[in-house]
């Protein structure tokens, strides 16, 4: 499991995209907006699990 | 302020409600919670050295006339008042620096860095009290939620064992850490502004300047110093009503990743 310290630094990496150079530009953004894309992604997340679970089953 | 003399030094002391500043009322709030664990000379001589912007039990003997006459003084400033008069401003004015305050209807305006900065002296608050010293048990007890889930004759059990200088040095800790987050998010809250005038609402409306973290720490020390109560209570109940905006909660998450690949399991047995 991910160390707590580095929840907040995988939160802007995430919205980054991974790219260093665009987190400051994350930091001032408005930090409601960078919720509801988390909660975007974090349902994505899920639904691409979700297909690759079923391929997997179907698969196996 | 009323001037008052100890040992033929003269000291001075805030007589009206309004001078009061924010950091002299939570200490203030502290020492009135802790009434039944004190002596109450020493908390009123000690209520007198925070209205005095002296430090605790350094102002030595008083004589008992001028004690008086500043416990009468406390006793008028009708302090127990405070919450009715505090403010709703979105603006003040320190050593001639315009400061704009978020208000309660200002949440979306919060940057991600502003967010995440008082998220992170939080957690090292908690982590401080937790870790720091032999605390641990006296952390289990208050800030835990223990303290609500056993009767009061086991509380009192759990503290015969407890040495009371001890415990009173963590309360004391415990307050200075309380005391420095809410500066931190005030220094936030408040920041240095501009003014615009909002032609649909016809009023004139303060907007912060960009956040920078370059002046956080200095700025906790003007407002410490100079941030009235009535002023600083408004924007700091924000925070302190509990609502801190969501988290991400990790530990979910991955309950329910443990219970998907569980279910894969048996699928596949």
């Amino acid at each position: 499991m991910m160390p707590p310290e580095l929840n907040h630094i995988a939160m802007i990496d995430r919205l980054a995209n991974g790219d260093i150079t665009k987190y400051n530009t994350i930091y001032l953004m408005p930090y409601e907006e960078c919720l509801y894309t988390l909660e975007l992604y974090h349902y994505q997340d899920k639904y691409y699990e979700q297909l690759n679970r079923i391929e997997r089953l179907k698969n196996s | 302020m009323k001037k008052f003399k100890v040992n033929d030094k003269e000291f001075e002391m805030v007589d009206k409600i309004e001078e009061i500043t924010l950091y002299q009322y939570q200490m203030i709030e502290f020492l009135l919670q802790n009434l039944g664990k004190l002596v109450d000379s020493q908390i009123l001589q000690n209520i007198i050295e925070v209205l005095s912007n002296q430090e605790l039990n350094t102002l030595g003997d008083m004589e008992s006339e001028v004690m008086n006459e500043l416990t009468d003084a406390f006793t008028k400033l009708d302090y127990s008042n405070l919450e009715k008069f505090k403010n709703n401003k979105n603006h003040l004015v320190i050593d001639g620096v315009d400061y704009a305050i978020k208000t309660n209807g200002d949440f979306n305006t919060f940057k991600s860095a502003e967010k995440i900065y008082i998220d992170i002296m939080r957690r090292d608050m908690l982590k401080y009290l937790k870790g720091g010293r032999d605390w641990k048990k006296y952390y289990d007890l208050i800030m835990d939620g223990s303290v609500g889930k056993i009767t009061m004759e086991e509380f009192y059990k759990e503290m015969e064992d407890v040495d009371m200088e001890d415990f009173n040095k963590f309360l004391l800790a415990k307050l200075n850490s309380e005391i420095d987050i809410n500066f931190t998010i005030l220094s936030i809250m408040i920041q240095p502004g501009t003014s615009k005038f909002d032609e649909e609402r016809k009023e004139e409306v303060w907007i912060q300047k960009e956040f920078s973290t370059q002046n956080l720490n200095v700025r906790k020390d003007i407002l410490r110093k100079n941030l009235k109560a009535l002023d600083g209570i408004k924007p700091l109940s924000f925070f302190l009503n509990g609502n801190s905006g969501s988290q991400i909660d990790s530990q979910n998450s991955l309950e329910e990743k443990q219970k998907q690949s569980q279910e894969e399991v048996l699928l596949n047995q």
